[in-house]
């Protein structure tokens, strides 16, 4: 086989691959789109009968604590932990855990909120690194500072939950701003569910180019540059298709770590949140799929299209590329750890269709859509793509 | 609904007495709920407010100490406690008791938070056990009733942490103390008076390693003679933070007595543990 031959020969392979990458791509795109087109309308018509007012007062909604994870953030931590305590919640109890900070993170929260090293119990039932020291201010009694040595964001995670006091944690970002009622919001399924619901994600929107005032997004604007501006987009369809299809399908595999509620006794049983990924979010609800279907717990994870956590995103190339390459990178790492459920019957839809959807969609997506920038147009201009079958696919 | 239905006036309340006595229990719940909304619009108004005959029909009065607080709905036995609290009947208070012992930790919860009325001192034993409720929001709330009673509600603290053979049942009050914010106050007192329980609880926190709040709350306080007693009393204590405390006063202390006491205190070789 000469040379040209095996170019036509590799054109041809790559060529089906684009093909069935895009078949299935926009394939279950489309369904997960028509999915979430009713999720959405489902809830909307159940927010007009259904207020939060009764959550709010009601004796039996079950308290929660947020767990914020901090690692060199003097700049933001005292602005974003005071609007996080006016969060509209019955019974909230606030976690902060300083990462073994280099820099003045927890003297700026001592100074902000007056607190006082307090000496309180600490039953590791997750391991950790070391603690330095528990800060408290009597005052604001829902209010806790855990200083520890540096272990990474899971590690601050964990630490926070060995401390939680309540049934239910919510993971945040200190970078984030909430909207007041957004865990009333993502509390509401949980409560409303006779079953174990174990996870509860909400949607994370783009900060960059909204008009903020006391720590509250006051106007939705776009921002000023191209990357952000597609981000704006890709969080757009990320959430309000991706998510909300597959949490009506019961194929949830992704819950942004950024904003999410957990059930703590069963994070716990996983073993937390792990170290060995950079990725923990994704990884700890693969690991509480997996630790249902082995314990034949019946679980279940839900995304509401309406809580709305705020965050900055990258603004500049170098810097979207370093968080997407972590993601990727994550994604794989997670993947492969858990193989085991790729076409796994016992897995149901997260085996069949979940699953292969992250690795081949989403896994190997940068990849077949970076190549096919140039493969498409060579295969074109060579005359082995036909113009007519082309333009088809475009238009596709 | 509920916001129209609580609007009115305590005395209109008879008319929720079908509700209450509905065999739905999500009925009953809804109608104590708006009752007990009632009331503390009422209480915020009145300083000594109480519910007797002239606010309060005497067969609401009947529903609540006989029905309403047993009744098989755990979320109407948790809205009744607060309604209870102000009952002027004798049969309220034992009510209210046997709701602190109830199966359902909210119900326990709302009883132990009705409780916090100067009125309810008595009751401070049956608070008390509450320290070491198996919920950490009913053993929190526990620990404000009793600073509620003030100085018998404090005594009451200190004498269950100091009395508990349970390890784990002190350390949870060692937490709750702190938490709560009431070593300050234990400090002054200890300060003022010559003799009370609270230098066996400094004790008994140096033992368990937790001086943290102690340590910080004596070194920013500009009361010299409750450092002179407290050095007196757990200068030698074996407890790192109370050494450094201690060397600290030593090297940094303007009083010449105080710094006097402190620096023969910092140079004892192998401090006595458990104080002088």
């Amino acid at each position: 086989m000469d040379w040209r031959q095996l170019f036509y020969h590799s054109m041809n392979m790559f060529n089906v691959v684009i093909v069935s990458y895009f078949f299935v791509g926009n394939g279950v795109y489309t369904l997960l789109m028509m999915v979430s087109l009713v999720s959405v309308w489902v809830h909307n018509r159940r927010l007009a009968y259904q207020g939060l007012d009764d959550i709010r007062e009601s004796v039996i909604t079950p308290p929660a604590t947020i767990i914020m994870p901090a690692w060199n953030e003097q700049e933001i931590i005292a602005t974003s932990l005071a609007s996080i305590l006016k969060t509209d919640y019955p019974s909230l109890e606030v976690i902060v855990v300083d990462d073994g900070s280099s820099d003045e993170t927890l003297q700026r929260l001592i100074t902000a909120f007056k607190l006082v090293k307090m000496d309180l119990i600490y039953r590791p039932r997750i391991p950790t690194k070391a603690l330095r020291g528990f800060y408290l201010n009597p005052r604001i009694p829902n209010l806790l500072v855990i200083s520890k040595e540096n272990g990474g964001k899971p590690d601050a995670l964990n630490v926070g939950i060995n401390m939680c006091r309540t049934p239910y944690f919510c993971t945040l970002d200190s970078d984030c701003l909430l909207e007041p009622d957004a865990l009333l919001r993502l509390m509401r399924p949980i409560i409303r569910s006779p079953i174990n619901t174990v996870a509860s994600g909400g949607i994370v929107r783009i900060l960059n180019g909204c008009d903020v005032k006391d720590d509250r997004v006051v106007k939705v604007g776009l921002p000023q540059g191209r990357v952000e501006r597609f981000q704006v987009v890709e969080y757009l369809r990320s959430f309000h298709f991706g998510r909300a299809g597959w949490d009506l399908l019961g194929g949830t595999l992704i819950v942004s770590g950024a904003f999410a509620v957990f059930h703590r006794e069963s994070v716990i049983e996983t073993g937390g949140f792990h170290l060995d990924t950079v990725t923990e979010d994704m990884d700890l609800i693969v690991q509480l799929h997996r630790w249902a279907v082995h314990n034949h717990r019946k679980i279940k994870m839900s995304f509401t299209s309406d809580p709305v956590c705020w965050t900055e995103c990258p603004s500049s190339l170098s810097n979207l590329a370093r968080q997407r390459r972590r993601w990727q990178m994550g994604l794989f790492q997670t993947l492969w750890k858990n193989s085991e459920m790729l076409f796994n019957r016992k897995f149901g839809l997260l085996g069949w269709l979940s699953f292969p959807f992250q690795l081949y969609i989403e896994g190997l997506g940068a990849a077949v859509e970076f190549l096919g920038y140039f493969m498409v147009p060579l295969a074109l201009g060579r005359g082995i793509v036909p113009p007519t079958l082309f333009v088809l696919f475009v238009l596709l | 609904m509920k916001s129209a239905a609580v609007s009115f006036p305590l005395k209109q309340a008879d008319e929720l007495l079908p509700l209450l006595a509905a065999l739905n229990g999500r009925l009953r719940f809804q109608a104590v709920d708006i009752l007990r909304e009632m009331v503390e619009r009422e209480a915020a108004r009145e300083a000594e407010f109480q519910l007797d005959r002239q606010n309060l029909s005497p067969e609401l009065t009947e529903l609540f100490v006989t029905k309403l607080c047993f009744d098989e709905n755990p979320d109407a036995r948790a809205r009744s406690a607060l309604t209870l609290s102000y009952l002027l009947d004798l049969r309220a208070t034992p009510a209210l008791v046997t709701l602190l012992e109830d199966s359902q930790w909210f119900v326990r919860l709302h009883a132990v938070r009705s409780l916090a009325k100067r009125k309810f001192l008595s009751q401070a034993d049956a608070i008390g056990k509450r320290l070491t409720d198996s919920q950490w929001m009913v053993r929190e709330a526990a620990a404000r009733t009793l600073m509620v009673f003030g100085r018998a509600g404090l005594d009451q603290l200190t004498r269950h942490f100091l009395e508990t053979q349970d390890r784990y049942s002190r350390e949870q009050v060692a937490d709750e103390m702190q938490r709560a914010g009431l070593l300050p106050t234990l400090l002054a007192q200890y300060a003022s008076e010559p003799k009370g329980d609270e230098v066996e609880v400094f004790r008994q926190l140096s033992g368990m390693g937790k001086t943290s709040y102690l340590v910080s709350t004596l070194a920013s306080s500009s009361d010299k003679n409750l450092r002179k007693k407290f050095l007196l009393d757990l200068g030698a204590h074996s407890d790192p933070q109370i050494r450094t405390w201690v060397r600290q006063l030593a090297a940094r202390e303007t009083d010449l007595e105080l710094r006097t006491l402190a620096t023969s205190l910092a140079r004892q070789a192998s401090p006595e543990k458990g104080g002088t």
